[in-house]
């Protein structure tokens, strides 16, 4: 008799733990596919970032091309002038000198027009 | 006792069988539950960047996304692909063979697609559609350089250009992912996952100016419309370094004239002309170098001259001339340069064409780069001492002929140009490519005789227009028949070659206009856009001009500018 309460006793224990343990286990699967599931997440979100990265790399690029430039400034009303004067300091030299041949023809009086304020 | 027995049986035909699943046959059934889950999809490495020599982009990667099926779990490949096709784009009938292909685990269904596609393809929510991620090539700069950058295909591999001439530097090591997925082909949570990071390719900083370069191909665009030729090419090149600052093309035509594209010639580098008189430098600094004459050598030259039955005259007419060295050049005369040439000989003018690089690639070893067209010397002919050293019956790129220029500004001496300037690595890591020595092609005393003469060129030459305020200019100008010769109408290649400041060197030019129509002339068209670039390359560089300029310079009217003028703000 007592000998059956013994093993009836050492089963349940052992029931008892052997469940314990199951539900551990399951506790840390959850856990670890949870852990998974955020890791994921997160190097998801990482490359997401560093394509918007190289997005707005491209982005920048295209607004610093030259003819993107070109066009903005001709929006915001710039204009290219009729003549590009260049300042020189070399002695014996007149002050201002003009753009090449290439460009437009000289349009020297039309300085008071631009910056009037310097006066002729 | 019978039914314990049936039951011992029975169970004992289950541990048995589980015995050979499990235990005999584990290692065949694990593989094909494997097969059944892992997908390996390729991970493409992100191209390399080009760069100018400043940092500023011209070809870059950005990202993009693939989308793909697994044939094998799609049951509808007609209906997939009747709700597939608007959105991405391509054929329905193409999409729905390839998605009915089910023993394939992999297809294409459309390659680098943007977001907004991507985002209506994954609303449709279809099973075993999935995406991969991919990179696309940007040219944020558009036409600028193109010919030169060159193209991609679809795999991001080069095909035209510096992507081409470059690939394998630009392109890196591909990755792989390795995933499990369920028969809806979603990823299994926890499942087997491994990635094999792709390495990025290197970067290619050139030596390209994107400014410089901008400004070349304005001034081409504007001259080509104006002179209503064909096409034209510009090079700017770096004396010192053979740097290549500007390497511009530009296709003319009936509505107007524009950058070339990527997929037309980098004509600089890869088209061949007969240079004309451009080409008389070198005539005349071999026969200065061998000692047969000097700048103030004079001959009497005549009008015309004849040899191996052809008459070859100068442009403008004349009664015999007692012209120096220095006039026959100023004046760009034909038969002068022919009696130079005739003392010089065939072997040393042979000599003297190969020495500049004539007949042979520079050694920028760009795609399609010839080495021109030069007779051997044991084929010239009796008048081949009449056209070649005046610049007719030999082909060179414009490339070859700046750098005949670069070796005169150069004391003699005589670089590779160069356009790669430096390669970055994944880790950041810059490794500068080494310039080329110099190799001396002329004395130095040589060098400078011929930049005083050419110096004379533009200042009362046929080289005028070239002429650039605060800076003294050295060049000649050149103006070639192209063949056939024969019959009209004719059709011409007019150039301007030279360097600045020629009294301390720094930059060489060339532009050169093909079929011009308006005007046919190296010194009416060529030459103006010349001095434009000129100009804004010496003022890039900071170049301090070092020549006083006296008053306003009066500007020769060449034409309005393309850009419409609009009324500032008030």
């Amino acid at each position: 008799m007592q000998t059956a309460r013994r093993v009836r006793r050492l089963v349940t224990a052992l029931s008892v733990v052997v469940g314990a343990v199951l539900v551990l286990a399951v506790a840390f699967h959850v856990t670890l596919a949870q852990g998974q599931l955020e890791l994921d997440q997160l190097r998801a979100r990482a490359v997401e970032e560093q394509d918007g990265y190289e997005r707005a790399r491209v982005e920048v690029a295209a607004a610093a091309a030259p003819d993107e430039i070109v066009r903005r400034a001709q929006e915001l009303g710039m204009i290219v002038p009729d003549e590009i004067l260049h300042v020189s300091s070399l002695p014996g030299t007149t002050a201002v000198v003009p753009e090449s041949p290439a460009t437009s023809p000289s349009t020297m009086g039309s300085w008071p027009t631009v910056k009037p304020h310097l006066g002729e | 006792m019978l039914l314990a027995l049936v039951a011992a049986v029975a169970f004992g035909a289950v541990v048995a069988r589980l015995a050979v699943v499990q235990v005999a046959g584990a290692e065949q059934y694990r593989e094909l539950g494997m097969d059944q889950r892992v997908r390996r999809v390729g991970l493409a490495a992100e191209r390399g960047g080009i760069f100018d020599r400043n940092g500023l982009a011209l070809a870059v990667s950005s990202p993009a996304e693939t989308v793909w099926a697994d044939p094998r779990v799609i049951d509808d490949p007609i209906g997939y692909a009747h709700a597939l096709a608007p959105v991405v784009g391509v054929d329905e009938a193409s999409l729905a063979e390839r998605l009915a292909a089910t023993d394939k685990s992999f297809v294409y269904v459309a390659r680098q697609v943007d977001d907004v596609t991507v985002s209506r393809v994954r609303s449709l929510e279809l099973p075993g559609i999935d995406f991969v991620p991919e990179s696309r090539r940007e040219y944020p700069a558009e036409l600028l350089a193109a010919p030169v950058l060159g193209f991609v295909g679809t795999d991001n591999n080069g095909l035209a250009g510096l992507e081409s001439q470059y690939d394998e530097l630009l392109t890196g090591t591909p990755g792989e992912l390795v995933v499990e997925r369920d028969p809806r082909g979603r990823e299994i949570p926890n499942g087997n996952r491994q990635v094999t990071v792709p390495e990025r390719g290197s970067d290619i900083v050139l030596t390209l100016d994107e400014a410089i370069q901008y400004e070349a191909e304005q001034a081409l665009v504007e001259q080509v419309e104006r002179a209503d030729a064909a096409g034209g090419t510009a090079v700017v090149l770096d004396v010192d370094s053979g740097d290549i600052l500007a390497l511009a093309s530009v296709t003319g035509g009936s509505d107007g004239a524009r950058a070339s594209s990527s997929r037309e010639h980098n004509r600089s580098v890869t088209d061949v002309y007969e240079p004309g008189s451009t080409n008389k430098v070198i005539t005349v600094a071999g026969a200065i170098e061998e000692g047969l004459v000097g700048p103030d050598t004079h001959l009497s030259v005549p009008m015309t001259t004849s040899l191996g039955g052809f008459t070859f005259e100068d442009h403008d007419p004349h009664a015999d001339a007692w012209w120096s060295v220095s006039d026959i050049l100023r004046e760009s005369s034909n038969v002068g340069t022919i009696m130079i040439g005739g003392k010089l000989g065939r072997e040393h003018f042979d000599h003297y064409v190969r020495a500049f690089g004539f007949g042979s690639t520079t050694g920028l070893g760009f795609p399609g780069e010839p080495p021109g067209i030069i007779l051997p010397l044991d084929q010239y002919t009796d008048s081949s001492m009449g056209s070649m050293p005046i610049g007719n019956g030999l082909a060179v790129t414009a490339l070859q002929m700046v750098n005949v220029y670069a070796t005169i500004a150069g004391a003699g001496s005589q670089r590779t140009p160069r356009l790669v300037a430096a390669t970055i690595d994944e880790d950041g890591t810059r490794v500068d490519m080494p310039a080329s020595e110099p190799r001396e092609v002329i004395s130095p005393g040589t060098a400078a005789t011929m930049t005083t003469m050419l110096q004379q060129v533009v200042a009362e030459g046929t080289g005028q227009n070239a002429a650039v305020p605060g800076y003294p200019v050295a060049g000649k100008t050149g103006t070639a028949r192209k063949p056939p010769y024969d019959e009209p109408p004719y059709q011409y290649v007019a150039s301007f070659a030279g360097f600045a400041p020629a009294d301390n060197p720094r930059l060489a030019a060339i532009v050169v206009l093909d079929e011009p129509s308006s005007a046919i002339y190296g010194g009416e068209v060529a030459a103006p856009a010349f001095a434009r670039i000129m100009q804004f390359a010496l003022r890039q560089e900071r170049v301090a001009s070092s020549v006083p300029v006296q008053g306003a310079v009066p500007s020769a009217t060449t034409g309005t500018s393309n850009v419409t003028a609009s009324t500032p703000p008030e």
